[in-house]
């Protein structure tokens, strides 16, 4: 069983990629016989280290990779025609720089390295594209020089510099192919775009190659393909540049590169141009993604931020709800204790001194009717307060008598014209926060009146049903004030009339026009109401 | 000597109604015909008995007192009534005189107001307990003018009609703007304009009007 899993797993995964390895390698190998012992860039090792950076976390499968991969190698450089001997110290050079690279990165922590994140990529780049071709080159330099009778620091140093160039743009795009970062990317319905931007690069990678100005135009291209396509469409981009670059080169075609120059040194230049792009574009698609990430989870933290406080301000709302009517609650049980109970009694002591009197002497009478009078105006003082705590006329009496008694008692007291208008011929079973809150309000807006409203002569309260809510509109003809200033609201209770609406979801508006009046337009939506009723 | 005038008390609180029973009984010109603790028990006790007066608590069990005095007003318009209270509200002294009670007393002046008071309502009388009298005169209310209203209805345009209407009905001139369609502004002069051909001054008397015109039945 687990043996025909691994053998299918090697048969649908490694071997299609040890096949491309194999084609890689011979391709670059033909190519280098071309230039002369030369090659652009060597794609093959960075393809088998994405590989095995991203194949399964498991030590055998990995082996076996290598294993194919080295195999790979070693068949490519015989099968173009070297002999065992080099390709074998060829092989064994180019497996060493993958298993050096790998086992560095893997030991400091970068086994899976993201190269979406700019750390992910500078240690990759460090270590897969300078360190290990170092190794690699001194191998590979040493065996070749024996061979052919060249300098072994120019097999070096073009073995070293194509190595690594293949490390750097062949690596993160190998890495980044398939990744979360690709996904991102959407490239199914964005197929057009890439389209155009490898035809744009395709397009000014060759004029370049005719028009020496034009060099320069391929940095913005680079940098509108990073933009659009992050790290695949720096990595990629640069391929393209290499491929048709190389090809023109090799073609002897324009002025790419100074013309009069030995190939070598035209593909050296061709070499340092395409390192500088790859390394200023790659590390802007990363910081271009971590920026992404960074904003995502801005507008992540805000969005469970803006949450956290609706939620909280919800329930603030609900408990000052509950605040409000419990000490609604307390004041009406207050003031039926006081005024019913102590009333009650009161009244009864009142009433026992009375029958005290025929058997107390007549000079002790005057000391009981003392008493009596201390007693009454006990009993007024209780009423007073148990009225500042609710009238009880609102609930025996109902509210619409109780507000107009209270709007005259009003008038007369300020010696303010007042009068109550009252529309609606339900307002008595109206819910009792609906009656207790116009209550209130009218109570707080005419002691406004009283205390703001200089000059007022007459005030009006009316109560109106308006749609499916009440209206209470309480009007003056006092001074006004301006109710864009500031500060001026909480100064007169507006605050506490709106939070006490709020409490029945009604809602205050205020017009007022200095020297003409002031007026307060109170709504108070009535639930279970259609405005048609 | 006269005959003695038949009383009926009713309160909820015992020991209050035996402190009224005490006070009562030592003159000689009551005879108690009747207690009931509670509106209802209190309506038919006095049915049944017919006195010439009862003493009534407003806050009690069942029927308030203001209440019975409005069944008896119907039924036996023959009986004084007298409203024994805390309330010194002047909501309930206009309540309870609209519906024919003749003498209201505050419980904690009982002592020394409850006889007199008696007695003036037994002979025809009005008798308001003069701790809370100067709450129960009227307000003068001669300052508002009435008539002149309807004569002048045709000299609105339509628009300060408009501005008239909804400004009866609640709405902030903010908002008569909106569903006008035009300036708050323009809104404050057709209303100030619309009152002073009207001769109206406050916003009550705005509803007032539109009352008297009918704007306010077809909503």
């Amino acid at each position: 069983m687990v043996e025909k899993l691994v053998a299918s797993y090697l048969i649908t995964r490694q071997l299609p990629v040890a096949v491309v390895i194999f084609v890689l390698s011979f391709a670059s190998i033909a190519f280098t016989r071309e230039t002369n012992s030369v090659a652009t860039l060597w794609p093959a090792n960075a393809l088998l280290l994405a590989v095995l950076i991203r194949s399964a976390r498991d030590l055998p499968v990995r082996a076996t990779m290598l294993a194919f991969g080295s195999a790979a190698l070693l068949l490519s450089n015989l099968a173009a025609g070297n002999g065992l001997a080099l390709s074998a110290a060829l092989a064994v050079a180019n497996v060493a720089e993958v298993a050096i690279a790998f086992g560095v990165l893997l030991w400091l922590g970068y086994g899976a390295p993201d190269m979406s994140r700019p750390r992910d990529l500078g240690f990759f780049i460090a270590i897969g594209a300078m360190a290990a071709p170092l190794a690699s080159a001194s191998i590979g330099a040493a065996a070749v020089a024996v061979v052919i009778s060249e300098p072994w620091q120019r097999i070096w140093l073009t073995w070293y510099a194509a190595d690594a160039l293949g490390m750097a743009i062949i690596g993160p795009l190998a890495l980044s192919v398939g990744a979360k970062e690709w996904r991102r990317l959407h490239l199914e319905r964005r197929a057009t775009e890439a389209v155009v931007v490898v035809l744009l690069i395709i397009i000014v990678a060759c004029l370049a190659s005719y028009y020496r100005s034009f060099l320069f135009v391929i940095a913005p291209v680079v940098l509108l393909a990073t933009f659009r396509f992050g790290v695949v469409g720096a990595a990629s981009s640069t391929l393209l540049v290499a491929l048709v670059a190389s090809f023109f080169v090799i073609k002897g075609i324009g002025p790419l590169l100074l013309v009069q120059s030995a190939m070598a040194e035209r593909i050296f230049i061709l070499q340092i141009f395409l390192a500088v792009t790859v390394l200023w574009s790659l590390p802007v698609a990363a910081a271009l993604a971590e920026r992404d990430r960074f904003a995502a989870q801005l507008s992540r933290a805000k969005v469970r931020a803006e949450a956290a406080s609706e939620t909280k301000s919800h329930a603030l709302e609900h408990v000052q709800k509950r605040l409000w009517q419990a000490e609604e609650d307390e004041r009406s049980r207050l003031a039926r204790e006081l005024h019913d109970r102590t009333g009650q009694s009161l009244a009864v002591a009142i009433l026992h001194l009375k029958q005290l009197e025929p058997f107390v002497a007549e000079g002790g009478h005057s000391s009981l009717r003392d008493h009596r009078a201390q007693l009454d105006d006990m009993g007024k003082t209780l009423h007073h307060i148990a009225w500042e705590l609710r009238p009880s006329s609102i609930d025996e009496l109902g509210l619409q008598r109780a507000l107009a008694e209270y709007v005259s008692g009003w008038s007369e007291k300020f010696g303010v014209e007042a009068e109550l208008q009252c529309g609606d011929t339900e307002i008595d079973t109206r819910p009792d926060a609906v009656r207790t809150t116009i209550f209130r309000v009218t109570q707080e807006a005419l002691t406004n009146i009283a205390k703001h409203a200089s000059g007022a002569t007459a005030a009006s309260v009316s109560i109106n049903r308006l749609g499916a809510a009440l209206r209470l509109t309480i009007e003056d003809n006092g001074c006004g004030f301006d109710t864009k200033a500031p500060g001026i609201r909480r100064g007169l209770g507006i605050a506490g009339m709106r939070e006490r609406l709020g409490l029945v979801d009604g809602e205050l508006d205020i017009e007022s026009t200095v020297g003409v009046g002031t007026t307060l337009f109170a709504s108070i939506p009535l639930p279970g109401e259609d405005a048609a009723s | 000597m006269t005959k003695k005038a038949r009383i009926v008390l009713a309160d909820d609180h015992p020991i209050f109604l035996a402190g009224l029973r005490n006070l009562i009984q030592r003159e000689g010109d009551f005879e108690i015909v009747g207690e009931a603790t509670s509106g209802t028990a209190a309506l038919s006790l006095i049915r049944e008995k017919r006195p010439d007066i009862v003493a009534l608590d407003i806050s009690m069990p069942g029927l308030n007192g203001i209440r019975v005095a409005r069944k008896l007003a119907d039924e036996c318009p023959a009986v004084r009534i007298l409203l024994l209270t805390l309330h010194e509200d002047r909501a309930y002294i206009t309540q309870a005189l609209q519906v024919g009670v003749r003498g209201y007393v505050l419980k904690r002046s009982a002592a020394g107001s409850l006889l007199p008071a008696l007695r003036a309502v037994l002979t025809g009388g009005l008798y308001i307990d003069p701790t809370i009298a100067s709450n129960v005169v009227p307000p003068a209310r001669g300052h508002r003018r009435h008539g002149t209203n309807a004569t002048l209805v045709s000299e609105l345009t339509a628009r300060e009609e408009e501005v008239l209407k909804l400004t009866a009905l609640g709405l902030s001139a903010k908002e008569i703007a909106t569903q006008l369609g035009v300036g708050v502004k323009s809104v404050e002069t057709f209303k100030a304009r619309a009152s002073e051909k009207a001769g109206l001054r406050t916003r009550a008397d705005i509803v007032r009007f539109a009352a008297t015109q009918g704007w306010l039945e077809d909503l």
